[in-house]
């Protein structure tokens, strides 16, 4: 397998075998690796020496279920630390089927404003890939949704792209890495952290992967790898929460809109209270009964990406029946919804597309939207202004410019105090002072304010892999600590997280997924290993972020999160300090 | 799916509440209000999307006992919210307190 280095100063590239200190890695535990190893931590985000470095997980390409995650790394231009931001797209299939297992995207050209596109596909005499560099600048400038076409147009339906839309051209802290889904729609992010204009400070505008007569993954060990992906599909096909029809088959991850809302802890106009009035009309529940009403059918979810199995992802109708969007997360609704005040799942739709069509990242996006909204430039509840503000983004207008550079930033030009970020990230769609285990992942992950990182929601709400009280702050270091290790390994490997709603609750689909891995790479990892691996992983990327100058100060909660108790259960976030500094100190 | 069952479980459209419980107090001990959801949402149609009902049962009724008069599934009753806190089938109710059923969902 390869290393591809693509050195954008003067359009070259090459391929160097793997060194074995990295054979063993993949995903998040290969980009973080590259990003620690090859890129100095204090160096400007969209300067030279930043890299940014994309890697298929270990098992990426191969039959394992749900395995077809892309994990994005490199100097975030939102925190200034560490990032991995990782999606689901054919796109790494095709990079892993060329053997290559990371793609490192280096230098700089001497052109400003000038863009190239990489066409990368299998040279079947030379057998290794073929890597050809062409003009880009026909390209930049525009929508997404009008210029994926013109792509598939010239290199063909069946191939795969990664790209950066103008929010990635204008250097936003909020742009994205987006890739095909699977009806090649420009949908799939890797949202978080600005790497989309990593990508852009780099003059590279697409990566196209076509791997037509490529030779596939090895696999080690096959009757191996082959029992452990018959456990992990027997997990994911049992489960109530990842089976076809199930709750993520049916109503996509947005059905978790009213069990937050339940909870009391859905962030709801700028993180000032936990319930929204206005929950049942954005939820999963009223996406599937207004696409029933509109398509006059029950219309189940799609996979993302070719393999998965869980089958997750929605699309939202018009009233007349045509296409609006795809794909409208619980996220994305929660942002773009509840937290901007807004109700109308038509009003929601469009924000997502939006974000799609221009490279935004839909959280950060709400959360700025909201801060925008307690500054008073729109009023809550104004979708329409909504939409305005995020075409100001699209356009780069000099308001846009301010919004686009993310939520902490338009929160200090307003002077707005309540202000939901954590190293400059802004929080997903659980408020910490309801659900105070996920309130220690945000507070200390690597990642700044990141649910994925340390998903204690799990047992705090959901009641997969045990119950715990949300509103208790007791046990919740360990929690977390042990969380972010587990899925530092799971993004590792290349499986979707959401293999993790089966695996903690069906102890053989855990053995399936160290078995799955050890019949590629012919390693001997027990399951006691697998938060082990993940913790390594974990300790380079925090050893990044001290060198780049963070310490405690940095673990922490903003300030009106501690004196400002949220309804209905009227709790502010008092997990001391210590507790905090345990997480990675006991690691 | 199970259609509901017969049980004393009625619709409340709003704002009719006030009359309607002067005549249920009459009759029954306590009354609660229940939202089920996602695939439960099958065994109160008459609730409709986020729809809230009204469900009579006898004092010192458990969740428990609650989701069996529902005619829910036990296994399909993943979590249960009591006035935004969940509790565990044999936490005692008391009169109008919200509830909120969930089958096993997931999502991030």
């Amino acid at each position: 397998m390869w290393i591809l280095r693509l050195n954008m100063a003067d359009r070259s590239y090459r391929l160097d075998e793997v060194p074995a200190a990295y054979r063993t890695l993949g995903g998040r535990g290969i980009t973080s690796a590259i990003v620690c190893d090859e890129v100095p931590a204090l160096c400007h985000p969209l300067g030279p020496h930043n890299k940014l470095v994309l890697a298929p997980g270990i098992l990426t390409g191969t039959m394992a279920p749900s395995t077809a995650r892309i994990s994005v790394g490199g100097k975030s231009p939102l925190t200034g630390g560490i990032k991995e931001s990782n999606a689901g797209s054919s796109w790494p299939q095709y990079l892993a089927s060329m053997r290559i297992k990371a793609l490192v995207v280096e230098g700089q050209p001497s052109e400003k404003g000038k863009y190239w596109l990489v066409r990368l596909s299998w040279d079947a005499t030379a057998k290794r890939p073929k890597v050809e560099f062409m003009p880009a600048d026909e390209y930049t400038k525009q929508n997404l949704y009008d210029v994926f076409p013109k792509l598939y147009k010239r290199f063909g339906s069946k191939v795969a792209i990664a790209g950066t839309g103008v929010a990635g051209e204008f250097g936003y802290g909020n742009a994205g890495i987006v890739f095909n889904d699977n009806a090649n729609r420009p949908s799939r992010y890797s949202g978080r952290g600005g790497l989309g204009s990593v990508m852009a400070s780099k003059g590279l505008k697409f990566i196209i992967a076509d791997q037509g007569g490529a030779p596939g993954v090895e696999v080690a060990d096959q009757a191996l790898f082959d029992q452990g992906r018959r456990k992990m599909v027997d997990a994911l096909r049992t489960h109530a929460i990842t089976k076809p029809q199930g709750g993520l088959n049916s109503y996509g991850t947005a059905v978790l809109i009213n069990i937050m809302n339940e909870a009391g802890g859905l962030p709801t106009r700028n993180f000032s209270t936990g319930r929204f009035e206005g929950a049942a009309k954005i939820a999963g529940e009223a996406i599937f009964a207004g696409n029933k009403a509109r398509l006059g059918k029950d219309l189940y979810n799609h996979a993302c990406s070719p393999g998965c199995i869980i089958q997750c992802s929605n699309t939202w109708h018009r009233p007349d029946g045509e296409e609006h969007t795809s794909c409208v997360e619980y996220e994305s609704d929660w942002a773009l919804g509840a937290n901007c005040g807004i109700d109308s799942l038509d009003d929601i739709a469009e924000l997502v597309q939006l974000c799609n069509a221009y490279g935004l990242d839909t959280i950060e996006t709400g959360t700025t939207l909201a801060v925008a909204m307690e500054a008073g430039v729109i009023p809550f509840g104004d979708g329409a202004g909504a939409i305005n503000l995020v075409h100001e983004m699209g356009r780069g207008t000099p308001l846009g410019r301010i919004l686009g550079a993310g939520t902490e930033t338009a929160g200090r030009v307003y002077g707005v105090t309540r202000v939901p970020t954590v190293k400059g990230q802004s929080m997903p769609a659980y408020d910490p002072r309801a659900v105070k285990g996920i309130g220690i992942t945000y507070a200390t992950s690597t990642m700044g304010a990141d649910h994925t990182a340390g998903y204690t929601i799990a047992p705090e709400i959901l009641s997969v892999g045990g119950k715990s009280d949300p509103l208790s702050p007791e046990g919740k270091a360990a929690l977390s600590r042990g969380f972010q290790a587990t899925t530092a390994f799971i993004d590792s490997t290349g499986h979707c997280l959401f293999i993790a709603f089966a695996i903690l609750d069906i102890a053989s689909g855990f053995e399936g997924m160290v078995e799955e891995c050890n019949g590629l790479l012919g390693t001997k990892w027990t399951t006691e290993d697998v938060a082990k691996l993940g913790g390594e992983v974990l300790k380079k990327e925090r050893a990044f972020n001290e060198a780049a100058g963070f310490g405690p100060a940095q673990d922490r909660m903003p300030e009106f999160m501690k004196y400002e108790p949220l309804p209905p259960h009227k709790q502010v976030f008092d997990v001391p300090d210590n507790v905090l500094d345990s997480v990675y100190g006991e690691l | 799916m199970a259609p509901c069952p017969p049980c004393s479980v009625k619709p409340m459209p709003k704002g009719q509440w006030e009359r309607e419980s002067a005549v249920a107090f009459e009759e029954v001990t306590m009354r609660v209000w229940v939202r089920l959801y996602a695939t439960l949402r099958a065994y109160l149609p008459e609730a409709g999307s986020g729809g809230k009902t009204t469900v009579e049962l006898p004092e010192k009724a458990t969740v428990g006992d609650l989701v069996k008069q529902l005619g829910l599934p036990s296994d399909e009753v993943k979590v249960t919210f009591v006035n935004g806190r969940a509790r565990s089938p044999d936490w005692v109710l008391q009169p109008e307190d919200e509830v909120g059923v969930f089958p096993p969902i997931g999502g991030g």
